[in-house]
């Protein structure tokens, strides 16, 4: 479905991320919904997702209370927002999903949005990434000092007690 | 320390480990069955809940 959106031109680009894409990396953590960011033809529309669904529903991928459905997720469209959610989605890994090639958000870019974001479990999904491996300190700080986001890595890291 | 709270650490220490060995498909898998059996559980708890929602007394 999101690479026959993107073929399609509904959207330029889409990846995975939130809880999903985490879980290429840490252990299952228990979630709703695929969430998967997209980069829309004409942003500055204010509707910026009928395309999206209209995509859904003629190809029969349409499920109660979600835009659509991948696999047995059912999926949230968020559009990119701000220059670090771009930037995630420039960079996206490709991973396969049931066979099916799938863009998804690496690591830092994960740790980073999560840092943007703030609340207590996105502290904790940051954590979990920089435990597994898979995100580093030195990286999410650079992506941090680009996107305006020193102050939220400071106070991530005194939470942890050693900032 | 009790030997069988040793155990019991040592099996749950195995069982983060398995989960954290899984691949990525499989891991949304669970994740999966468990939103699914979450969801199939759901009707039956409202039903047995003690002081219904007012949107939940609309369903029945």
């Amino acid at each position: 479905m999101l690479n026959g959106m993107q073929s399609s031109g509904v959207v330029h680009a889409y990846a995975a991320f939130g809880a999903v894409a985490q879980m290429r990396y840490t252990e299952p953590v228990i979630t709703l919904d695929l969430d998967i960011l997209v980069a829309l033809p004409d942003p500055d529309r204010l509707d910026l997702l009928p395309g999206i669904y209209e995509f859904c529903a003629n190809h029969g991928f349409q499920t109660a209370g979600h835009a659509g459905r991948v696999g047995a997720w059912p999926v949230q469209f968020l559009p990119v927002y701000d220059a670090l959610t771009r930037e995630a989605l420039e960079h996206a890994e490709i991973c396969t999903l049931e066979e099916v090639p799938i863009r998804v958000v690496g690591a830092n870019y994960l740790a980073a949005i999560a840092l943007a974001t703030g609340r207590s479990r996105d502290h904790e999904r940051v954590l979990a990434l920089l435990e597994s491996g898979a995100a580093s300190r030195a990286q999410i700080e650079a992506l941090a000092r680009r996107h305006g986001l020193s102050e939220a890595w400071g106070r991530f890291q005194k939470r942890l007690g050693d900032g | 320390m009790d030997e069988r709270i040793r155990e019991l650490i040592r099996r749950q220490t195995e069982w983060q480990e398995s989960r954290k060995n899984l691949t990525w498909e499989e891991k949304l898998h669970m994740v999966a069955q468990v939103r699914e059996e979450v969801a199939r559980l759901l009707p039956a708890y409202r039903r047995r809940a003690p002081n219904p929602q007012p949107a939940q007394e609309h369903e029945k």
